[in-house]
């Protein structure tokens, strides 16, 4: 399938200080692009480079196949944005700032109020007359994404989408992502929540000196450990090391690794001899996360302090 | 490009937004209106210039609401998302623009209203004439400064100077004509032609800034 944002060769300064590089990235039709970057790696300047905000020194940057930069009404009906701003008025409601939104995209009030209802049926979004001003920074950035989504367009660049998100918020977004991609949307989703990005992003690429290196996803079977949550005592670590794994103490459980899955249950048959309660137990797989951390960890970065 | 539903979506986003603002905005127009209709009534002191009250009852006021329309925008971020939504640049400057100009015509002529009513209430007042010329200099007055307030407005890194730089320029096209008609037969029509030409070559400016990356620069106060 040919890529739907194709940016080649892409730099971008700002007076004397060059942010982006000779930056190339091709996306397909039905792809969730990760990008991660340090603060101040040009995550932000990419979006906006994208989305038309600002123009590029040198290279090329076609979505859909136009340059963002011309500023066609015909290309802004086809993209969802949230940036870094949620960009609503804060004087109007929630509804009035969604009809100007809607109306501005071309979309009449009985497809918005049923994209809503279909939706957005158990946020705060639903009927929603309080002023934006009066909301929290998560039911607006709930409002942002609402905004984005709304019309089902073809192209999609989030800024920090699960910023300021509650669990029940946190996972309806990544439904509504994941139902976008099925309609065969493109998207990319910059974030510095690892976890997001290893739910929702089949490829992620790493802004680093101003350049991006795309990350190869570990397969997704394989598996970098297990964890068992059960009380924090130490006779249970010692039963998971006698039993040959090798375990590592977390806040809510044991994390440990093994050769083979085969002593699992010799390890919860030690712990439950010993009337240790198993609250749960499951497999830990290697996501974009781990290889992100190990990317960082050996450019030496201070990748886990920031993290 | 301009396009007609784009200007129509501004121009109800301008509207509800001024309506929702806090009362205090209110009142203090009101307040301008109101003081500023005395200057205009009253002839009979030694600060009367007629129709130049007007005239700077315009910059006052177009600068008023250019400082709401167009720079607040850029300070919360709204502008940014605003300009990815689907209307063209071209629209949302210009659905502003029109925006100013229709509230600016409202206030002024609430402004004449009022200047009217105080001269019939109080006769002492004098008559100041307050005829079709000057309404025609007052709203080219604010063609000038609408479009000088859009320029401005992204030109300038702090736009808390807006004001200031609006009475310059408008005060400055006054005075060049007031000087000239010293020594020249100027017509009667020239000060409203020169004053809405000065503010079609300022839009045009203002579109050049608009549709560059100017526009996404921090406001600094």
């Amino acid at each position: 399938m040919p890529p739907i944002i194709n940016v080649s060769k892409l730099n971008k300064s700002f007076s004397k200080y060059s942010i982006l590089d000779n930056i190339s990235i091709q996306i397909e039709p039905g792809t969730v692009y990760g990008l991660v970057g340090l603060n101040g790696a040009g995550k932000t300047t990419l979006l906006r480079l994208l989305t038309g905000l600002l123009k590029p020194d040198n290279g090329t940057v076609s979505v859909l196949n136009c340059n963002p930069w011309e500023h066609k009404r015909e290309y802004y009906q086809k993209i969802g944005v949230v940036l870094e701003n949620d960009g609503f008025w804060g004087n109007l409601s929630v509804k009035d700032n969604l009809a100007i939104y809607a109306s501005a995209k071309g979309l009449n009030s009985s497809e918005v109020e049923k994209y809503i209802d279909e939706y957005w049926k158990n946020s705060e979004i639903h009927s929603n007359t309080r002023k934006v001003k009066t909301l929290s920074r998560g039911q607006r950035m709930q409002c942002g994404l609402c905004r984005a989504f709304m019309g089902w367009p073809e192209v999609y660049f989030l800024d920090e989408p699960a910023l300021a998100l509650d669990m029940t918020a946190y996972e309806h977004m990544c439904s509504i992502i994941r139902h976008a991609q099925k309609r065969g949307a493109a998207m990319i989703i910059s974030s510095h929540q690892l976890d997001t990005i290893d739910k929702l992003c089949d490829r992620v690429g790493i802004l680093q000196d101003k350049r991006i290196q795309e990350l190869e996803k570990e397969k997704p079977d394989s598996v970098s450990g297990w964890q068992i949550v059960t009380e924090n005592l130490e006779q249970y670590g010692k039963i998971i090391k006698d039993a040959g794994g090798e375990e590592i103490v977390y806040d809510n459980g044991y994390y440990f690794k093994i050769d083979t899955p085969k002593t699992i249950p010799l390890i919860i048959k030690n712990l439950v001899a010993v009337d240790c309660k198993i609250y749960e137990v499951k497999r830990l797989q290697d996501g974009f996360s781990n290889t992100i951390r190990n990317y960082y960890n050996s450019k030496k970065e201070g990748f886990n302090d920031r993290y | 490009m301009i396009d007609i539903n784009g200007v129509r979506t501004v121009l109800i986003k301008e509207w509800k937004c001024f309506v929702g603002s806090d009362r205090s905005v209110f009142i203090l127009y009101m307040i301008l209106v109101v003081s500023w209709s005395f200057l205009i009534a009253n002839s009979n002191t030694q600060i009367n210039t007629g129709s130049l009250w007007l005239v700077f009852f315009s910059v006052i006021v177009a600068a008023n609401f250019s400082n709401t329309v167009f720079i607040s925008e850029r300070v919360t971020g709204t502008l940014e998302i605003f300009m990815t939504s689907g209307i063209t640049r071209d629209s949302i400057l210009f659905g502003k623009m029109v925006f100013v100009f229709l509230m600016s015509s409202f206030m002024g002529l609430l402004c004449i209203m009022f200047g009217i009513t105080w001269q019939t209430i109080f006769p002492e007042f004098g008559t100041t004439s307050i005829g079709v010329y000057e309404i025609i200099v007052y709203l080219s007055s604010t063609v000038l400064n609408i479009g000088s307030s859009a320029f401005l407005s992204v030109k300038m890194a702090n736009p808390r100077l807006l004001h200031f730089a609006n009475i310059l320029i408008t005060a400055g096209v006054v005075i060049v004509y007031i000087a000239v008609s010293g020594f020249l037969y100027l017509p009667h029509y020239l000060l409203p032609a020169v004053l809405i030409c000065g503010g079609i070559v300022m839009s045009i400016f203002a579109r050049r800034e608009f549709n560059s990356e100017k526009i996404l620069q921090p406001v600094i106060f």
